[in-house]
């Protein structure tokens, strides 16, 4: 079926009469000129019939067909085949595409819109009538040719979703049904067009199809809604909660925002200037009982109306606290076990508010047998020369994607250091060890002023990092890849660093037991050990934020948490969740909270607008759907033309040159 | 248009090293470089005739008195000026320019006529003008002083173009003009005297006159290149003829050669110089051609 970008534009192969009027004028009023002498001419009659009337012809036919194509060109025609499961009726097909999205819940857009396709279904009688209602993907959908009480029940079962909305599959559904139908269409979208969800439709309608756009929203509406809250916990046991509020219309508004968790309450009344957002800091008392209800927070704002973006659910509970693997040589050997005591304690302490690591002890042996993807940092005390290849491949694994290994000597430090460099984890070697003596004192001298301890050691008298002795050391001899942190007083590296991935590996050239140094007894070891640590840590570790609808892979790592028990899809309702021992916050997108509309007309052109090269290019992916089988045939009318332009100007020359 | 433009310096660079010369004896008060009807003592030698008294002894043969014993006395022919008239033609048909022509051939005309004023006024003979359509528009009297060129560029300038020609009225004041002997020079397309310009010569030659007939014809009404049906006007008589110019092209060409064909023949019968101007060629070679093959035939 031949269809047109630009019908209208066939309205101009009237002009076709133009060449045609010319050649009638041009024989009727020859050209006067005059002449010195017309003694020697005689008269002559036109010729009627023969050659020179067929050239007449020809040079008038190539004139109107240069005309015709160049008219063809503009109208943009395309070859829409037909559908090879054509259906048998020759009934009209309409396709109600109802906006399911979070914003109808305003304004009493989704009553609106309700009534509103009841009426197209009446002025709709006689035709196939089948409903689709889109929020982020097809809610719901019933196919053309199903009863007018089917129809008119779907769409009294309409009800939008707190979900965001993206009417593209929506439309693709709905262009699908039509073009599978020779008969006449109909494209009705009824919608509170709002511009988050419209802004740019790439589903276009073929050629020929009728495109109708129904407003279901409200023009200027005021609209307040809270765009995000984060709770944080305070020394004394209650909790610091920042409120962001955001104004969408036109013009100041007013509203009281309450803060709720478990019993605790506090409500602060927000002037909100046009467009802006503003940040609002509550303090919630320490609650008495740990837990519970007390951890979920909501923020709600005086109803308005769009009431979904007033409430917002956030966590004020604990977090999972991150792990940190201790790795020791082997249970044999006692004198290892002081080491691991002191990282522990270190470790599992609570630092300023920031939550301790849960530790995890095992012996070398067992290192296969860790899920390392929960684990964010690994001490190797001494163990890594007991680590098989296997594992040494697998700690390189880790640190790449992100984790932070740390490493001391154990009893064959060289041989360590080989399988490390060999791994391309730390490219150093053991000089032997070295130690205080009568005419030596080791102690720590400098420390790197680039790296993250330079924050904790950058005034050397409020910190004891630089007075503990040290009794005995390796002395290391480190390559250029490898960056030397922290140096002792004769300049031999103390602690030394490698990237690798997105991960670090550190290499302390001393044990963590007293019989090394007193280092673990320092109040240096706790920050520096966590300092290190916190590197694996990403902000905002232990709780996920998600939209309605988002799927559960969209928030990022999880760390080791099993997401079998998430909806793959992700939670369509707002409100707090849970994933294994992390909690869930899900919230309405802010997107549906803006009231920027598109104009209808506007979007029924844009709908209504073919473009061969989406269409063609959209054409594979959506079988059956817009631009299935087009062919853009204005391409060769386009070289149609150039021929035409061409034999046209030859002929004229011919004609001229034989008089 | 003035002067300057009548005579490009390109076309009189062209024919500075020709003579307008008249092939018959002419009559003239002044010496110049033409014959002149009066035996004499010029300078070029003619007879010789016998001694009579009274004659000039240094004219007297003595070598052939030596050999004969008779005295022979030498008679030259003087050279003398000469009058010449320029009649050009004003008729309407002359104010055609064709596509391929750089000017109307009244332009061309009056430029021919500049260029030859010119080459006569270089040489000491006195010019007429006689620019002429159903009247005489302009003209130098018998009696009048030769006038001097700049004058007759101006009076040339003036000239509007327009309505039929009537030859004889013109020929009347230039054989005037000229008097017995001298040279007249037709400029005109002779298109309505296809009958007349053998007996319009004779009148002239009969005179023993020089006469020289310059038929200046556009490019256009030679070969009528026009493809497209026309609406033709005859510029003088404003009759009208609607035809096909590729039909009727080649029984109008053969018809104009024919006609051009008459004119030299009526021409060179009266012994009078014929040259066919297409105002699509260059003037300068046109006017040094016909000087040279002139100079060669005296």
């Amino acid at each position: 079926m031949v269809t047109f970008a630009y019908p209208w534009l066939l309205w101009g192969l009237l002009a076709l009469a133009g060449p045609l009027l010319l050649h009638l004028l041009n024989r009727r009023r020859p050209q006067m000129l005059v002449f010195p002498s017309i003694r020697f001419l005689t008269r002559a009659q036109l010729p009627r019939e023969g050659r020179r009337r067929l050239r007449d012809l020809l040079l008038l036919l190539l004139r109107m067909m240069t005309f015709a194509a160049a008219i063809l060109v503009m109208a943009r025609p395309s070859w829409t085949a037909k559908p090879a499961a054509s259906t048998s009726e020759s009934r009209p097909r309409a396709v109600l595409v109802l906006d399911g999205s979070a914003s109808m819940h305003g304004h009493g857009a989704a009553e609106k819109a309700r009534t509103l396709a009841l009426a197209e279904v009446d002025a709709l009688s006689g035709w196939d009538v089948g409903v689709i209602v889109t929020d982020s993907a097809v809610a719901s959908s019933l196919a053309p040719g199903a009863s007018s009480a089917a129809v008119r029940a779907a769409i009294a079962d309409y009800a939008p979703s707190c979900l965001a909305g993206n009417p593209q599959e929506g439309l693709r559904q709905a262009l699908a049904w039509l073009n599978a139908s020779d008969s006449q269409g109909r494209l009705v979208v009824i919608s509170d067009l709002q511009r988050g969800d419209w802004a740019s439709p790439s589903a276009m309608a073929t050629p020929g199809l009728e495109v109708a756009v129904r407003d279901a929203g409200q023009e200027g509406a005021a609209n307040v809604g809270i765009s995000s809250v984060r709770g944080m916990p305070l020394p004394n046991g209650g909790h610091r909660v920042l409120v962001v509020v955001r104004n969408y219309s036109a013009v100041s508004q007013e509203r009281l925002l309450t803060v709720t968790a478990g019993n605790r309450q506090q409500r602060q009344t927000v002037t909100l200037a046009p467009l802006r957002q503003q940040r609002v800091v509550l303090l919630l008392a320490e609650s008495g009982e740990p837990g519970g209800e007390a951890s979920q927070g909501i923020a709600s704002l005086e109803r308005d109306g769009y009431p979904l973006d007033d409430d917002y659910h956030f966590w004020l509970g604990d977090l999972p606290a991150p792990r940190a693997l201790l790795v020791m040589p082997g249970e044999t050997d006692p004198a290892s076990e002081e080491p691991a005591f002191f990282v522990r304690n270190a470790l599992v302490a609570e630092d300023g508010g920031v939550p301790g690591f849960t530790v995890e002890t095992i012996t070398a042996d067992l290192f296969q047998e860790v899920h390392l993807a929960a684990t964010q940092a690994i001490f190797l005390l001494g163990a890594t020369e007991s680590l098989a290849p296997a594992d040494i491949d697998e700690l390189r694994q880790f640190v790449e994607s992100g984790g932070v290994v740390f490493a001391t000597p154990g009893a064959a430090p060289n041989q360590a250091l080989r399988a490390l460099r060999q791994a391309g984890l730390f490219e150093a070697q053991g000089q032997g060890l070295t130690g205080s003596s009568r005419d030596v004192s080791l102690g720590i001298g400098w420390v790197d002023p680039d790296c993250p301890l330079a924050g904790l050691y950058g005034n050397p008298q409020e910190s004891d990092l630089f007075m503990f002795s040290i009794r005995r050391m390796l002395r290391l001899n480190v390559e250029p890849s490898v960056q030397t942190l922290i140096k002792t007083l004769d300049g031999l590296p103390f602690l030394a660093e490698k990237t690798v991935g997105t991960g670090r590996f550190y290499y302390f050239s001393l044990d963590f037991s007293l019989g090394w140094s007193d280092f673990p007894l320092t109040t240096s070891f706790l920050p520096t050990l966590r300092e290190l640590c916190l590197i694996a840590v990403p902000p905002g570790y232990g709780v996920k934020r998600l939209v309605c609808g988002d799927a559960p892979s969209v928030a990022g790592e999880w760390f080791g948490q099993d997401l079998s028990a998430a909806p793959a899809t992700g939670w369509p309702l707002p409100g707090l969740y849970r994933v294994g021992t992390w909690p869930v916050e899900v919230n309405v997108s802010n997107r549906e909270s803006m009231t920027d509309r598109v104009n209808a007309d506007d979007l029924r052109r844009s709908l209504s607008r073919v473009d061969a090269g989406r269409g063609e290019a959209a054409s594979p992916a959506v079988a059956g759907g817009i631009g299935s089988g087009d062919r853009p045939w204005w391409k060769i009318c386009a070289w149609c033309f150039a021929l035409l332009l061409l034999s046209e100007a030859t002929a004229r020359l011919w004609i001229g040159n034989r008089g | 248009m003035s002067w300057t433009e009548l005579l490009s310096p390109e076309v009189l660079a062209r024919i500075a090293d020709y003579n307008l010369l008249s092939r018959v004896a002419v009559e003239g008060f002044l010496s110049g470089l033409h014959r002149s009807v009066a035996r004499g003592y010029g300078g070029e030698f003619v007879q010789y005739r016998g001694y009579v008294p009274g004659d000039d002894l240094k004219h007297v043969d003595w070598k052939l008195y030596a050999r004969q014993g008779k005295a022979y006395t030498k008679v030259y022919q003087e050279e003398t000026n000469m009058r010449c008239a320029l009649v050009l033609d004003a008729s309407a048909s002359m104010a055609y320019r064709g596509t391929r022509a750089v000017c109307s051939k009244f332009r061309y005309g009056a430029m021919l006529a500049a260029c030859l004023a010119y080459l006569a006024n270089r040489q000491g003979d006195q010019v007429g003008l006689f620019v002429y359509s159903d009247r005489l528009l302009t003209g130098t009297g018998r009696g009048q002083r030769s006038p001097r060129l700049p004058q007759m560029f101006a009076e040339l300038a003036k000239v509007e173009v327009g309505k039929r020609a009537d030859h004889a009225a013109a020929m009347v004041m230039a054989e005037e003009y000229v008097g017995k002997r001298g040279l007249i020079v037709l400029l005109s397309d002779w298109h309505d005297m296809e009958q007349g310009l053998a007996r319009l010569v004779r009148q002239i030659r009969f005179g023993s006159r020089d006469c020289m007939v310059c038929q200046i014809l556009d490019a256009d009404e030679l070969d009528l290149p026009f493809a497209d049906q026309r609406r033709f006007v005859d510029s003088e008589s404003g009759d009208e003829i609607t035809t096909m110019p590729a039909l009727v092209r080649e029984n109008y060409q053969r018809r104009m050669e024919r006609f051009t064909a008459r004119q030299r023949e009526d021409c060179l019968r009266n012994r009078t110089d014929y040259e066919l101007a297409v105002t699509n060629r260059n003037l300068g070679d046109l006017l040094a051609a016909y000087l040279y093959r002139r100079e060669a035939m005296l």
